[in-house]
């Protein structure tokens, strides 16, 4: 079997400050001082294959940003490997192929450089990586406008004339100038009205159709992930709580808050003042329960969930989940 | 809250152990006493044994280890010119600037926060626009200038106050002060004033500057909303927060105001420790030099420990940072 | 161009620009310009010492500006003395601008350790102040041009490079840095191509301000004697010279380049402060503060005696924003009601002026913006008459109201029980002891765990939901009548949205208050709201109760945002989507706002429909449209 597009495999990434001068030579001189660490991912793993879309859902403070900075480079992880086309990331050195993952960022006004033109944006990274002949440029950069609903005159303007719909547009076509497999998309709608949400959503839809493409999708909204998503994995404070294939995920849910967030959503069927509340705040990042993560807010927690990490485990083909209350009565 | 002071007691060491080097390295290294002090027609011979009593033979580290080591003990040598031990020469007058410093400063702020946060809750209004132009042209008159018309206007034109001097002194409860008495007074005025407007310009300017960003954070529409009456936002919701940077850069600036006073007090004549270091810079008197910028240093580096203190008592943000 | 236009916006600015030009060019064509050679002792005759100005010297010349002890021509040296002030002052400031940039960007981008131990260098040399560091370098180095520019260089690299590091540190975390290098540009590129054009407005409103404090101080270290040598006199040592005979009454030898010298200070300050406030939005920001002159728009309105009102009427309402590019109608001629006890869904995207309606009926419109037509009654009384006094008694009293975003709604400073209790006193005498109380079963109501501890908390130390419950708990305090609540869920996570929905939706309907919910999330609303007023471009385009406008929408708008949700749609089919995007909100127009997107838009549309019930069956349920969906579709 080929390995996946994907793989990440026990990856983690620790943030934190170093030590100061006094409390470094206080350890020298036997003292404990910890440095202050937060988990922001906490040993994961995740796959994505060819052509597919996996959708990653997670609340504010989770570290799904985070797994795509990991992937793209942006930071790199503190423990654990990620595999491109089964071949550690960290040890690829051509360029060409690291070029093949990209990233779509969540905040139109800031993802563009606001001091160059649509064409510059666009056609910058495939100039310098000697992919487009400079005179071939702005013939190129007018085709990918089009490709992503654009008018090919919008080359020679500034970001600041776009709306935010349009500026993602541009974003993507940025992505698509340096033919990617894989974009890695971080919450892409999120910052868009809703009327043009659905414009860009089909967007990203007609693309993996016509390039083949595959999505890491994060997103918080359950609704977008559930539309466009082949598989969905679940994060809560840095693990991944479950995951399995779309309609799996949403007929059978499994884990306590996989059920809980699918209550929370709002929807339009939902009958007056019915809101369906899990108890609770997010915990800190910094200060996360022990055991496993969602305890304290869990109503069915028993006292082994206090203690112990749940691991993921297989409920049905292709679904994992990790909580105790699938050991059944035998724990 | 005490590892907090201690660390900062510690940083602060480090600093004036660092600016000791960095002083004396610079003083001593690169420009030489012995050319001011020692008679230029006389021999060779002579020179040697001049700069051998002044112990300028000996080399640098040593000079600096033996500088340390008396520096410790509070010894900081003697002036060439005076004769006298260095650190007391500056002690005796650092009254006189101090004085001076402190009476700018809280002319400055008495005066500024009131002018600056008229300016920041109306910058629109006529009196707003005027504070706001006025204190662009407060702080680009150059100090110097700026008091030689205060000496033009005041001293000749009008001849209300003395042009320069300290005046009389006199004594309350143990202190050598100018404010006792009204000869001293009169005297302090000017140079006060002269002191004052620079910082007074920038203060007010802060406080405008800082009220307004403040008037539009989404916590004060909070207290519109809740039907607050317009004096207790401004007075309680913007000012507790405009106070924090007002407060903490004030106390920065109290070191400026300290070193801008050897401009004042040689435009004055006032008998301060910015005149002494001006006329020890002219005839190179290194012993002096080095003594007021160690005190300079450790006096820097206490406003600096304390506006640390005095900031974190007023944001709670840092206060509770601080004491976990 | 704009950004000429911005500068030109302050008159003050624009005479300081002129000024510096002026002076810039008489310091550059100094040797032109001036009647005399001031350095040439062979064109000085010592009889004309001293002269006031506009005498004539032995040998006939004029001089306009008197002379000076060395019967140089005071307006000649005031030109070779700018000059060499200039010159001090820019090279010092281009070359410390240049310096402390490249140290901070590296710094920035580098970041750890190297960071750490530049930034120290930079924070301990600006503890002390520049003038102090400039005196002991001069005293160190001697005089002379190259030095002074040295040390000056010395005393502001500092400021540069702590501003480039700021600037860049909220550069680099922003996503077209990060986007820049997933695309692998290379450092260099990303520092010089991306990274540093973005940083400089901030660093060129320092270096207009530097190079004055620089001129200044030069002119500060000459006068002292340890700055220009005597052969070189800058203004400062013609000041200097001059200082001796003022006490005799020969006020020009240092009062004329006195001022020569504060108006080169002055325009490049007054430059430099206007492109301050250019490149920072945030010093343009308008307060709400109200002032005391009330709006004068309508007479106020008598309270009518019909059978129970509404508790809030608006009639007709426009706001309009006047800003340079042109006149935003905000909200435009727009009408709704909310009777006691019910619960209003406005619902609109971005621009579309719900949140400016909330903030209307409140009075709180900050310039540019106005309130410039319409009424809004209050249990009858258009408190768009009231002065504001009587308004301010509305508010936080009879109409409450909750913002977006929790982190800043409440203020950093002050604790959770003081901003509760001021609340309560703001507007009827009652004991502190009593206020406390009532906040306590307030914080309870709204679900905080601990209410005790809360109090005593300031808001930094609570979680944005349980600020917004705090937030939520203020505006019940006095139980108002109605509360406007702009967006309070849409910052917080989904799991704490619903848990306020829920607790919003139980309290409101148990006291009884009318509600304004404004939100961009139609099926936030879905559960929550009686009625839903949906907003586009300033208008209500659709109102009716809840069920009936999701069940059964009569504007295409409405349709196209229900239809358009990916729950109404199957799986891996394109969504149905609305094409376009809203028309800016600048731009005038008669008819239907939607029509440039609408499939349904005729001939018709160019004129504006009316906000009317399709039949007397439906009363309750308007819509602003000359194609309502049920006759299409029927």
């Amino acid at each position: 079997m080929s390995p996946p597009l994907l793989e990440l495999r026990r990856v983690s990434r620790r943030f934190g400050q170093p030590l100061g001068l006094l409390k470094t030579l206080a350890n020298r001189l036997g003292a404990h001082h910890q440095p202050r660490a937060v988990h922001a991912v906490d040993g994961i793993d995740l796959h994505v294959g060819d052509n597919e879309v996996l959708g990653l859902v997670g609340e504010s403070g989770c570290g799904k940003s985070t797994v795509a900075r990991l992937i793209c480079g942006l930071n790199p992880p503190s423990d654990g490997e990620i595999f491109y086309q089964g071949e550690a990331l960290a040890s690829i050195t051509d360029v060409d192929r690291l070029l093949q993952i990209q990233m779509i960022f969540q905040n139109p006004m800031a993802s563009l450089n606001p001091r160059l033109t649509v064409a510059d944006i666009i056609g910058e990274a495939p100039v310098v990586h000697g992919r487009w002949a400079a005179r071939e440029r702005d013939g190129r950069v007018r085709e990918l406008l089009l490709q992503v609903g654009m008018d090919a005159s919008h080359a020679d303007r500034y970001p600041h004339e776009f709306s935010g719909g349009q500026r993602q547009r541009i974003g993507i076509a940025r992505a698509l100038a340096l033919q990617p497999r894989l974009l890695l998309c971080d919450e892409p709608v999120a910052a868009l009205d809703v009327s043009t949400q659905a414009q860009v959503v089909n967007l990203f839809m007609q693309l993996k159709q016509q390039l083949q493409l595959s999505y890491l999708f994060i997103s918080h909204d359950l609704g977008i992930v559930r539309h466009l998503s082949d598989r969905v994995a679940i994060m809560y404070l840095g693990r991944i709580v479950e995951s399995a294939p779309v309609e799996e995920l949403f007929e059978h849910a499994n884990h306590p808050y996989t059920q809980a967030l699918l209550a929370s959503m709002p929807q339009i069927g939902r009958g007056a003042g019915q809101f369906a509340a899990v108890q609770g705040e997010i915990p800190s990042p910094l200060d996360p329960p022990r055991g496993c993560h969602f305890h304290p807010r869990c109503p069915f927690a028993m006292p082994r969930c206090r203690v112990e990490v749940p691991l993921l485990r297989e409920v049905a083909p292709g679904h994992l989940s990790a909580c105790h209350l699938n050991d059944g009565g035998d724990a | 809250m005490g590892a907090f002071v201690v660390r900062r007691l510690w940083q602060g060491l480090l600093v004036i152990l660092v600016m000791s080097v960095i002083v004396f390295l610079g003083v001593y290294v690169i420009g030489n006493p012995a050319d001011i002090l020692i008679d230029p027609e006389a021999t060779q011979a002579d020179r040697l044994a001049a700069m051998h009593a002044l112990g300028l033979d000996r080399p640098v580290w040593l000079q600096y280890g033996a500088f340390l080591g008396e520096a410790l003990r509070g010894h900081l040598g003697n002036s060439f010119v005076f004769n006298e031990p260095a650190l007391q020469l500056i002690f005796s007058r650092m009254p006189a600037t101090m004085e001076l410093a402190i009476c700018a400063m809280v002319f400055s702020l008495l005066l500024g926060i009131p002018l600056g946060l008229w300016a920041g809750a109306a910058p629109h209004s006529l009196a707003g626009r005027a504070i706001q132009s006025g204190s662009i042209l407060g702080f680009s008159l150059p100090n110097f200038w700026q008091g030689m018309m205060l000496v033009m206007v005041f001293a000749v034109m009008l001849g209300w106050l003395p042009s320069g001097g300290r005046g009389e002194v006199g004594s309350v409860l143990g202190i050598h002060t100018s404010l006792a008495t009204v000869d001293g007074l009169r005297h302090l005025i000017l140079p006060a004033l002269n002191l004052a407007l620079f910082k007074l310009a920038m203060i007010t300017r802060l406080t405008a500057s800082s009220m307004r960003e403040t008037l539009t954070m989404d916590f004060i529409d909070f207290a519109v909303a809740k039907g607050l009456r317009r004096r207790r936002i401004l007075f309680v919701h913007a000012l507790k927060n405009v106070l924090v940077p007002v407060i903490t850069i004030a106390g920065l600036e109290f070191g400026s105001v300290i070193a801008f006073a050897v401009v004042t007090e040689t435009v004055f004549s006032w008998p301060g420790m910015g005149k002494l270091i001006i006329d020890s810079i002219n005839v190179l008197d290194r012993p002096v030099i080095v003594a007021y910028l160690l005190v300079i240093v450790v006096l820097f580096i206490s406003i600096n420990l304390v506006v640390d203190l005095l900031y974190s008592l007023l944001d709670p943000r840092v206060r509770l940072a601080a004491a976990r | 161009m704009s950004r000429l236009r911005q500068f030109a916006a302050s008159r003050v600015a624009v005479v300081g620009a002129i000024v510096l030009l002026a002076l810039s060019v008489a310091a550059l064509l100094a040797s032109w310009l001036a009647p005399q050679n001031p350095f040439d002792l062979a064109t000085l005759n010592l009889h004309d010492s001293r002269l006031p100005p506009g005498s004539r010297g032995v040998d006939g010349q004029w001089y306009a500006l008197g002379t000076d002890l060395l019967a140089r021509d005071v307006l000649s040296a005031i030109l070779y003395g700018l000059r060499i002030s200039v010159l001090v002052g820019l090279s010092s400031g281009v070359i410390a601008f240049a310096l402390g940039t490249a140290v901070g960007l590296f710094a920035a981008y580098k970041g750890g350790r190297i960071d750490n131990l530049l930034m120290r260098v930079v924070d301990l040399q600006l503890s002390f102040p520049a003038i102090l560091v400039a005196l002991i370098l001069l005293a160190v180095l001697g005089k002379g041009l190259d030095k002074i520019i040295l040390a000056l260089v010395v005393v502001q690299w500092a400021l540069f490079a702590r501003t480039a590091r700021a600037t860049a540190l909220s550069e680099v975390g922003k996503e077209y840095i990060e986007a820049a290098r997933t695309l692998r540009l290379g450092t260099a590129r990303v520092l010089f191509r991306h990274l540093l054009p973005n940083c400089l407005p901030p660093l060129t409103v320092i270096a207009t301000v530097q190079v004055a404090n620089a001129i200044s101080l030069e002119a500060t270290l000459s006068f002292l004697g340890i700055g220009m040598p005597v052969t070189e006199p800058s203004l400062g040592l013609l000041i200097a010279n001059g200082f001796q005979f003022l006490l005799s009454g020969d006020y020009w030898i240092s009062v004329y380049p006195g001022v020569a010298l504060v108006l080169l200070i002055g325009s490049l300050n007054l430059v430099g402060d206007q492109l301050r406030v250019m490149f920072n939005p945030r010093l343009q920001g308008a307060s709400v503060m109200p002032d005391d002159t009330p709006l004068q728009l309508t007479d106020p309105v008598p309270a009518v005696t019909a059978h129970a009102p509404p508790v809030l009427q608006v009639n007709q309402l426009s706001t309009q924003f006047f800003t340079a590019r042109g006149v935003v109608h905000s909200v435009n001629g727009l009408s709704l009601h909310v009777a006691r006890g019910e619960i209003l869904g406005l619902v609109g995207e971005s621009g579309s002026g719900k949140s400016v309606t909330g903030r209307s009926i409140m009075r709180m419109i900050a310039a540019p913006g106005r309130i410039v037509d319409g009424r809004v009654l209050f249990n009858g009384v258009d408190v768009l008459g009231l002065d504001e006094e009587a308004m301010r008694q509305l508010r936080g009293n009879r109409i409450a109201m909750v913002f977006q975003d929790p982190m800043m709604t409440l203020n950093p400073v002050l604790r959770i029980d003081h901003q509760m209790i001021e609340t309560i006193q703001a507007h009827r005498t009652c004991s502190a002891a009593k206020a406390r109380a009532r906040a306590l079963t307030m914080l309870r109501k709204v679900g905080i765990p601990a209410p005790e501890e809360r109090l005593l908390c300031y808001p930094h130390q609570l979680s944005g939901g349980m600020r917004q419950r705090v937030a939520i708990a203020i505006a019940l305090l006095n139980e108002p009548e109605l509360i406007i609540a702009d967006e309070p869920t849409t910052a917080l996570d989904v799991t704490i949205q619903s848990q306020i929905l829920a607790e919003f939706h139980s309290l409101a309907k148990a006291t009884g208050t009318a509600v304004i919910w404004v939100t961009h999330d139609l099926s936030v609303v879905a559960g929550l709201a009686d009625r839903i007023a949906v907003l586009y471009r300033g208008r209500i385009v659709e109102a009716g109760p809840t069920a009936a406008v999701l069940r059964a929408p009569l504007h295409p708008y409405t349709r196209g945002l229900l239809d358009s949700m990916p729950t109404r749609n199957s799986r891996g089919q394109p969504l149905r989507q609305i094409p376009g995007a809203a028309p800016p909100p600048t731009a005038a127009d008669n008819g239907c706002a939607f029509r440039p997107r609408c499939a349904f838009a005729s001939a018709a549309c160019a004129a504006m429909p009316e906000l009317a019930p399709l039949s007397a069956l439906t009363a309750e349920h308007a819509v602003r449209c000359f194609h309502p969906l049920v006759q299409v579709s029927s």
